[in-house]
């Protein structure tokens, strides 16, 4: 009785983990978790007690869904009670569907644990930076306490090789000391990024236009570096792009264009490392 | 049926004086009462009011003398129990520790229709006492059995209906941090993903398992007869 009740209530909570990568707004997650907790809760019983009684095996698809293989599992042991003499150990189980059902709800368990967590990594949520659907195989994406050289100074080499503009806009128009910044981020070694608390190159931010509108720029085109033991205080009007710039680094949303290195690690490919590196009061 | 009616009237406007009184009809009509639906609307049981006029058996004698008894009885064998007086007899009322009912007993209740009028001539002409009574056949009745049974089956039923009503509240709980910006906060506040995971699923299986425990507890010592 214990391993059916153990293992439902591990195969629920996987499933609900599963669940949760779908869902974004909490009102929906109710609603749909009490449908669905609800209906197959119904639709089990309908075909545990009407349709498939227990002399006759229910088809193997039905164990697809772990309310399914509980019921099933609950039903058998409760009929082995009426019937004979209640189960005490897993041994005793006579009947191989029961066996089954309850064997299923530990591959529940696991299978919707690990597509839980895979898909929470890759598929888009509202805030936070989605990884690439094959960064378990992708070595070169994938991230680690470690800096990564190469791919400092892409930016550079991708301007030079495929002749990308660099700016929608006039540099002109830029006050004398960003141009200044600009021109010291560029000049940067990449081989002393790590010495500095923040960089920022080229860092751009479009929302998507929502109903056939433009794109709207939040950030335009970022580029900074802060020294150790630099203060920063970031002053802007309304609309100015504060909030996005620091969103972009703290990965909050993914950046359009350009990237950062926050104490030598890169926010594209190396967040969850800069994410231990930095505090955020929101 | 007309026995909840104004008999007189009845009797006169729509049966134009057929019977002599009401139990003469009342024993032409008596087979019907058993089949005949009983209108649940606009009737309260609780004080059995109308019921009360209804007879428990009448009797018909055709021939009584010191030599011969010759009659017919009847016994209302409704197999509704509100269409019964709690007369005793046919129908019992029953305050015990296990049950708090009142049962029909009709073929008792016929059994002593039949032994009142032939215990009574009986002693009138031969001074005997007459005593009948019924015994079945002693089948244990295994009422602890049973309710065992009906509990198995409740169980069934009840028991994966209450506990997959944790799953709403395991996804609700993931989505509400999700959807305030509460996980991306506690990301770029340096949380590891997996120790989330952990936690939640920690916190989610102990919740879990406290309602097991509940009902564990419920089944184990609460509901033991």
């Amino acid at each position: 009785m214990f391993v059916v009740l153990n293992g439902w209530g591990m195969a629920q909570i996987s499933w609900a983990f599963f669940a949760s990568v779908f869902l974004n707004k909490a009102q929906v997650a109710s609603i749909v978790g009490y449908g669905i907790a609800v209906y197959f809760m119904a639709i089990a019983q309908i075909i545990g007690n009407v349709i498939y009684v227990i002399p006759f095996n229910m088809p193997w698809y039905y164990h697809l869904v772990p309310t399914f293989s509980f019921v099933r599992a609950m039903q058998h042991l409760t009929i082995e009670c009426l019937a004979n003499s209640c189960y005490g150990k897993f041994d005793d189980l006579t009947a191989t569907e029961a066996r089954v059902s309850i064997a299923m709800l530990y591959v529940h368990t696991v299978v919707y644990a690990a597509l839980a967590w895979y898909l929470n990594q890759v598929v888009p949520q509202t805030y936070g930076v989605p990884k690439k659907w094959n960064f378990l195989w992708d070595k070169k994406n994938r991230s680690g306490n470690s800096y990564d050289f190469d791919e400092i100074g892409d930016l550079e080499n991708d301007r030079e090789n495929n002749n990308v503009p660099v700016f929608d806009y006039e540099t002109s128009l830029e006050d004398a000391d960003a141009q200044a910044e600009r021109n010291i981020v560029y000049n940067l070694d990449k081989a002393d990024y790590y010495k500095y608390p923040l960089i920022i190159k080229d860092l751009r931010k479009e929302f998507k236009g929502v109903g056939g509108r433009k794109n709207k720029v939040a950030c335009k085109n970022f580029s900074l570096r802060i020294k150790k033991g630099e203060m920063l205080g970031l002053l802007g009007p309304n609309g100015a792009g504060k909030t996005t710039l620091i969103s972009m680094l703290t990965g909050l949303y993914p950046a359009s264009s350009g990237n950062a290195w926050v104490a030598g690690f890169d926010i594209k490919n190396q967040l969850d490392v800069v994410q231990l590196q930095i505090g955020l009061c929101p | 049926m007309p026995y909840f009616k104004d008999w007189e009237s009845f009797n006169r406007d729509e049966m134009l004086n057929k019977y002599e009184d009401s139990d003469a009809f009342i024993y032409e009509h008596l087979d019907n009462l058993g089949h005949t639906p009983i209108n649940f609307v606009n009737r309260t049981f609780d004080d059995n009011a109308d019921v009360t006029a209804l007879p428990d058996a009448v009797y018909k004698v055709f021939e009584a003398n010191q030599k011969k008894l010759n009659y017919e009885f009847k016994v209302n064998d409704h197999h509704v129990w509100q269409y019964h007086r709690n007369n005793g007899f046919s129908k019992i009322t029953i305050h015990s520790k296990h049950l708090d009912a009142q049962i029909l007993r009709i073929i008792e209740g016929q059994v002593e229709t039949a032994y009142t009028i032939n215990a009574a001539y009986i002693k009138q002409n031969f001074n005997t006492t007459l005593v009948v009574g019924i015994n079945y056949y002693p089948f244990e009745y295994d009422i602890y059995g049973l309710l065992d049974r009906v509990m198995n089956v409740a169980t069934v039923i009840v028991v994966p209906i209450c506990l997959c009503m944790g799953f709403p509240i395991f996804l609700l709980s993931i989505v509400t941090e999700k959807e305030k910006r509460l996980l991306e906060i506690m990301k770029i506040n340096g949380m590891k993903m997996s120790n989330y995971w952990m936690v939640n699923y920690v916190f989610n299986y102990l919740f879990y398992l406290l309602t097991v425990a509940i009902f564990y507890f419920w089944g184990s010592y609460v509901f033991q007869f």
